[in-house]
């Protein structure tokens, strides 16, 4: 039956992305829902929160407050915490309860803005949506209330002529959040990976910055989509400021290169938008999958690698640590047999982005993909799924030659079938479960 | 990053004799600390044994269960059904429910005695029929007990609590049986009383069964708590429950409560002996003499006292049922109570309450959830003294590592309980813990 989860979990909600995504801007941040209820963010989904404050509460909905509304009583408790504690923003998202109440975040966000004078705006959360939809939407809200207000649009990226080498392109990486990232350093190896391979990382969005930071996005000449969580910033920002992205993460060797070509390219194509309109009759989409190495339309871009022999060194550097030589086990697995059939259950960019691995470094021939989050940022091919229903996991369970996951998803494999299973635990499906396995996975030696 | 706000706003605390009204603080948004400890709704109900628990809600609602249970290690007896928002829309709430648990019951390998199923805030706003509901898994599942339960937390200031009613149906599956006059149920707790202390070692040395939750290893021994003629509990979240088993099973009810007050575990102890004549020492009056007990918890009172020097201690609510009774208990014997983290008065402190706003006026009573926790000075002192927290909450929010590890009364009662605290004491003052490592762990003790 649909929606029974049997032995499985469920991903991180909208509600906790919104949260997740803000939670070092020093922005206020208000779940409307009942009192204890933001223990599962706190505890499960929110690594810093033991180390790092943050500006995150409920509004402790009651029976009565659903009965009758009461969103003045619920405006006038914000402002209450706002005017004690000055906060940079104020964010609002709602539950189950809200979302059946019909609770108008949006107009709730605007009185309040009203009366404080502070930026604030509501979510259309549920607390029924995955993770990236609510982190998605919060990270975008930033568009318009810091970026335009610091960087106009008339005075955005760098002009082309003023870029003295190609190490000058700016990049701003979106939609990193710990659910996707952890706190076991790949956020940090991100910024690192770029900075090495000749990139000015402008913010990242939105960890280990400041807001400060984040509202100089719009100087960037080209945004990196991260993760799914990053996709309606980037999308949002494609529209003020029309910066091109290109989505994928540097996992492995050549992937990397790849990625790295395409942020080039986009930061050239970029530069043709601000002289030539009929690039703008080409969709950014066509540079959604980039990691995955799809070739763009000719004319469209330089070929692949002709930016990158002007850099320093022809390969993607990085000086991140090996992962562990469990993953290596999947290359010696392919090595012996590139056919074998290999699943990756989880988050669209980081799942493309690892079968672009798998097929571009270690030549695997049939890599599926499950895509459990509403978002799949374009990514999935006809052979994938796209789906968070526990006997459809099954299934593809029970064709698998090799499944790289969550470890909570070993409790699908199918009895008395040989499955090679690669743990790579998602701290947005197993919360803190599984944290201290989680590899370095950013740069040219994933695998 | 975030600009720093500790030590720059008010903080969220009252002087005692300030206090007034009950909640003790304005309520608005809440903060959560990462202190943990304490029982969820998804460990309590594992206590039935072999139970399996399915819940069904919105995504936000089971991850947080979900993810509890497979920290203890629960997953073999937890499933789930999502709720999504067309659901709602088509008002399929109740058909879900039925068909979703009947799908999860095909799919076990093994069908268990018990299922406690879960509904949430979804289900009270959309009016479902549940009596309709469990008629159906009756009879599709005759040899199971269904136990209708609740994680509905926006009705937790109507009527019944979900805590009320999640230890109320720990006993749901009780069916009606012959009393045995030698057996006694203890209910409602998440830990066994200890065998040493008063209330379980009386009735064990005088001859009685002493059933617990806690202690049954199979679902068979749960049922034989329907045989024991009397039901005795000990806080206050299980008198509704107690109630309702004094009614549907015609068993008596006791409330021997955790106390740190002399007179009343002595009142207790009195009534437990009448009650089940067991023998006492008594004084030439003949009335029960509790001169010994109450020696033993005096010096291990003052041995701690002697360990803790001038150490401010702080106490929270989920450490004890009665945390303004044990301020009372350490002030009387000489320990300097800077504080106690609690944002009402609990039921059963209200004498404790006066007392202390008589002779412990600057006593302090500081909130847990009020948004203001977030931002307090965590340096481990108290007007000066270093801190000894009682409880994970007090531990955090005092920023102490010398902390006595314990929530929900663990296994205390009795004078055998305050000589046990008092070691606690003792010993936390002179080691200090991994608070950081410890506090984050979910229900404290429990195992799947």
């Amino acid at each position: 039956m649909k929606q029974v989860q049997r032995v499985l979990a469920r991903y991180s909600s909208d509600l906790f992305g919104m949260c997740s995504s803000l939670y070092e801007l020093g922005g206020l941040c208000v779940m409307h829902d009942a009192s204890g209820c933001n223990s599962t963010y706190d505890t499960h989904d929110e690594p810093r929160w033991f180390d790092i404050d943050s500006m995150i509460y409920i509004s402790a909905l009651t029976e009565s407050d659903a009965v009758m509304g009461n969103d003045d009583k619920l405006i006038d408790e914000i402002i209450e915490v706002a005017e004690a504690e000055h906060p940079n923003f104020i964010a609002i998202g709602g539950s189950p309860v809200p979302m059946m109440m019909g609770t108008d975040f949006e107009g709730i966000a605007r009185v309040i803005e009203k009366r404080t004078g502070i930026p604030a705006f509501g979510i259309r959360s549920s607390g029924m949506h995955s993770y990236e939809a609510g982190a998605g939407q919060a990270l975008a809200h930033l568009v318009d209330a810091f970026c335009l207000k610091t960087v106009p649009p008339g005075q955005s990226a760098c002009r082309a002529e003023e870029r003295k080498n190609v190490r000058d392109v700016r990049v701003n990486i979106l939609g990193v959040t710990p659910l996707d990232f952890s706190v076991t350093g790949n956020a940090e190896g991100l910024v690192q990976f770029f900075e090495q391979n000749g990139c000015i990382v402008v913010s990242t969005w939105a960890m280990n910055n400041t807001l400060e930071q984040i509202s100089q996005a719009g100087t960037a000449d080209v945004n990196v989509v991260v993760s799914a969580s990053g996709l309606l910033p980037a999308e949002k920002l494609r529209g003020a400021y029309g910066t091109q992205f290109v989505t994928g993460l540097p996992l492995g060797r050549k992937p990397s290169e790849n990625l790295l070509d395409r942020i080039y390219e986009a930061a050239v194509v970029k530069k043709r938008t601000e002289w030539n309109t009929d690039v703008d009759a080409q969709p950014s989409e066509q540079y959604r999958a980039a990691a995955e190495g799809i070739p763009l339309p000719a004319g469209a871009a330089l070929p692949p690698g002709a930016l990158r022999t002007t850099r320093s060194e022809n390969t993607a550097r990085t000086d991140m640590q090996d992962s562990p030589s469990l993953y290596r086990t999947i290359a010696q697995v392919l090595a012996s047999d590139p056919g074998q059939l290999v699943y990756i259950i989880g988050e669209p960019v980081f799942a493309s982005s690892m079968r672009a691995c798998l097929e571009q470094d270690y030549g695997a021939r049939s890599v599926r993909i499950v895509c459990p989050l509403e978002e799949t940022c374009g990514l999935l091919r006809e052979c994938d799924l796209h789906t968070d229903e526990e006997d459809d996991f099954a299934s593809a369970a029970g064709i698998a030659d090799i499944i790289i996951a969550d470890p909570i998803f070993r409790r699908i494999l199918p009895r008395g079938k040989s499955v090679q299973f690669v743990d790579f635990p998602h701290e947005a499906y197993s919360g803190r479960l599984y944290r201290s396995g989680i590899p370095m996975f950013i740069g040219s030696r994933t695998l | 990053m975030l600009k720093s706000l500790r030590g720059e706003q008010p903080l969220p605390e009252i002087r005692i004799q300030d206090a007034a009204g009950n909640p003790l603080f304005h309520e608005g948004v809440e903060y959560s600390s990462p202190a943990r400890g304490t029982w969820t709704i998804a460990h309590v109900s594992m206590l039935i044994p072999l139970a399996h628990q399915i819940f069904i809600g919105g995504d936000c609602c089971l991850r947080g269960v979900v993810l509890s249970a497979a920290e203890f290690g629960g997953l073999d007896r937890f499933s789930m059904v999502t709720v999504k928002e067309d659901d709602v829309c088509q008002n399929k709430i109740d058909e879900m429910y039925t068909e979703g648990i009947t799908d999860i019951l095909h799919k076990l390998p093994v069908l268990p005695p018990a299922v406690v199923v879960f509904a949430n805030c979804i289900h009270e706003f959309m009016a479902c029929d549940m009596d309709a509901i469990y008629r159906k898994l009756h009879e599709r599942f005759p040899s199971v007990d269904f136990i209708p339960s609740s994680m509905n937390p926006t009705m937790r200031k109507a009527g019944m609590t979900p805590e009320e009613r999640m230890r109320m149906q720990l006993y749901a599956a009780l069916d009606m049986r012959t009393k045995d006059p030698k057996s006694v149920n203890i209910i409602g707790n998440v830990y066994a009383r200890s065998p040493q202390c008063e209330l379980v070692k009386w009735l064990t040395d005088g001859g009685y069964v002493v059933r617990d939750i806690c202690t049954c290893s199979g679902y068979d021994e749960y049922k034989t708590m329907a045989e024991s003629s009397v039901n005795i509990y000990t806080i206050p979240l299980m008198k509704k429950g107690a109630e309702a088993l004094e009614k549907r099973l015609n068993q008596e009810t006791l409330y021997m409560p955790v106390s740190f007050s002399y007179e009343e575990i002595e009142s207790c102890l009195t009534k437990l002996a009448e009650r089940f004549d067991l023998p006492v020492l008594r004084r030439p009056d003949g009335a029960p003499d509790f001169n010994l007990l109450e020696k033993e918890a005096d010096d291990a009172l003052a041995r701690a006292r002697q360990t803790a020097g001038d150490m401010a201690v702080t106490i929270d609510y989920a450490a004890v049922s009665r945390p303004l009774e044990l301020a009372r208990l350490l002030l009387e014997h000489g320990f300097h109570v800077a504080r106690v983290y609690t944002d009402a008065i609990p039921p059963g402190d209200e004498q404790a309450f006066a007392w202390l706003k008589e002779h412990a006026p600057d006593l302090m009573l500081h909130s847990v959830v009020n948004f203001r926790c977030r931002f307090v000075p965590r340096g481990g002192t108290a007007e000066g003294r270093r801190v000894l927290a009682i409880g994970q909450k007090a531990a955090y929010l005092s920023g102490t590592n010398n902390f006595v590890n314990i929530v929900e009364n663990g296994s205390l009662w009795g004078f055998n309980g305050i000589c046990r605290l008092a070691q606690m004491i003792g010993e936390a003052a002179l080691h200090e813990s991994d608070v950081r490592g410890v506090v984050q762990i979910k229900a404290w003790g429990c195992r799947g």
